[in-house]
């Protein structure tokens, strides 16, 4: 047995302005799936963007960020995985 | 496996209706599919109930299914509840088809109900992403809608598909709804209504979108010997019913909400389990009539056209506009509105999908039945409906093929 890192690079495999946001969420915000290099497909909210229809394009790479996704009720952060385009950090 | 066939349906409208519990709905139900059958209730000999959300949305987590048909009058039967998210009454059919089919028993009952709406729609919206795995996914802010319209979006880039062809598409529907008097929506929407209404998340607009709904519909099943022993004069034949689970890529598994696999189409390739279906069916798509389809949002049933081998991928947008698939063409889609039109009470939702199939089977619907493609009424039909998402794809994908 060995113990594998994965996920640190992806690529935005579909995403969605979300304008109708479950509690604890503040609309608009980037729902996406993410392919991993390593190969599965991940649920994720993309960070780093504004949450615009041309913000993105299908394809573009990835990289993992560790961010605060949210507050819950007694204020705690609630941390979570995201990607952050690599092109934007490059600007 | 025995013969076995759908011995008659029964529905509640869908639609708002505060004043109105599970138990009123489901009981409705129970009792027109009673009254449609005309067996004797006490003839039931066991009953599988689908819900998927009233622990949640009404508190009743526990024993739904002998509640509710303790109210309507049944009991002293094995009565089991089945929860797969949207699919829940498929499975509920299923189950009572297994039962009849392995020569247990006789006669069964088959529910789906649904009671969205509690004064809180947030809060209802909020459970309805639970059908997925809440650790993972829920507690992220998961949309079902934000997904199909990243889904959408992936295939107008490789299709051309536009906004307007997806209006287009939910046009259909809420003419077909128009016509059903068991839909939600019974007002005919234009293009034009249906651009304008508020953005869920772009290319979906709201009137695209599947309903939340209050709703039951239920189903007598029983074996082909007694059904002829009743006297029943049109029994719908259950000739196949297929349900799987995602896989580990299974390629076999996939459903519309697939993510992975690379087809001509985008995202969603062809449905395995519908042509699993068609294979234990011994008929193809070519024999089909109708089809009531999984449209949680109205243009996704485009994809849908070539994934059940209607058309070829690519063609999906000249296949619909060539007017296919609207109430006069060879092969209409969801004749009942669907789920943005007749509605989306989700646990009941599968069931409403088998009534409907059954009632143009029969010749029973009225405004909206279809000629068949001979012209001799619809002979072969099919029910496709997906519930849940987990990793890689859907919770229980389902293909149900009905003849007479």
């Amino acid at each position: 047995m060995e113990e594998v890192h994965i996920g640190k690079y992806a690529e935005l495999v579909s995403f969605a302005v979300v304008r109708q946001a479950p509690e604890g969420f503040t609309p608009p915000f980037i729902q996406a799936n993410v392919k991993i290099d390593e190969g599965p497909v991940f649920f994720s909210h993309i960070d780093g963007v504004v949450p615009k229809e041309d913000a993105l394009r299908v394809g573009q790479r990835l990289r993992l960020v560790i961010k605060t996704i949210r507050r819950d009720s007694e204020d705690k952060e609630i941390l979570a995985w995201a990607y952050r385009p690599l092109d934007e950090e490059n600007n | 496996m025995r013969d076995v066939v759908v011995a008659g349906i029964g529905m509640h409208r869908c639609g708002k209706f505060p004043a109105l519990s599970l138990k009123d709905l489901g009981g409705h139900a129970v009792w027109e599919a009673i009254r449609d059958a005309g067996v004797d209730p006490r003839a039931i000999e066991c009953a599988y109930v689908g819900n998927a959300a009233a622990g949640l949305l009404t508190g009743q987590e526990m024993v739904r299914g002998q509640v509710v048909l303790r109210w309507a009058g049944l009991g002293g039967i094995p009565i089991i509840n089945v929860e797969t998210a949207c699919a829940s009454s498929t499975l509920a059919l299923r189950e009572a088809w297994i039962a009849v089919g392995s020569g247990m028993y006789d006669i069964a009952l088959a529910l789906g109900m649904e009671k969205m709406f509690i004064g809180d729609t947030a809060k209802s919206i909020g459970i309805v992403a639970t059908a997925t795995d809440v650790e993972w996914i829920t507690a992220l802010g998961f949309q079902f809608m934000g997904m199909y319209a990243g889904n959408l979006k992936l295939q107008m880039e490789r299709n051309g598909w536009t906004q307007e062809l997806f209006a287009k598409v939910a046009v259909k529907g809420k003419r077909n709804g128009s016509l059903n008097p068991f839909a939600q929506y019974q007002t005919p929407q234009t293009v034009e209504e249906i651009l304008s209404s508020r953005v869920v998340a772009w290319p979906l607009t709201l009137y695209m979108c599947s309903t939340m709904g209050d709703g039951a519909a239920a189903a007598i099943i029983c074996s082909r010997e007694k059904a002829q022993a009743l006297g029943i004069q049109r029994p719908v034949h259950i000739r196949a019913q297929v349900t799987r689970a995602s896989g580990f890529s299974d390629p076999r598994v996939h459903g519309q909400v697939h993510q992975e696999e690379e087809t001509p189409t985008g995202p969603s390739g062809r449905n395995e389990i519908a042509y699993e279906a068609y294979e234990a069916a011994g008929i193809g798509p070519e024999d089909l009539d109708l089809a009531e389809i999984h449209d949680a949002t109205a243009p996704a049933e485009l994809g849908t056209y070539s994934g059940l081998g209607l058309c070829n991928p690519g063609d999906e947008a000249a296949f619909f506009l060539s007017g296919a698939t609207q109430l006069e063409g060879t092969i209409p889609i969801n004749t009942s509105g669907g789920l943005a039109a007749r509605g989306h009470p989700i646990g009941a939702t599968g069931l409403y999908q088998i009534a409907e199939l059954v009632l143009q089977l029969r010749g029973d619907a009225a405004k909206r039945q279809i000629p068949g493609r001979r012209g001799t009424g619809p002979k072969v039909a099919l029910a496709s409906n997906g519930g849940g998402v987990v990793e890689g794809g859907a919770a229980a994908s389902c293909a149900t093929i009905l003849t007479v």
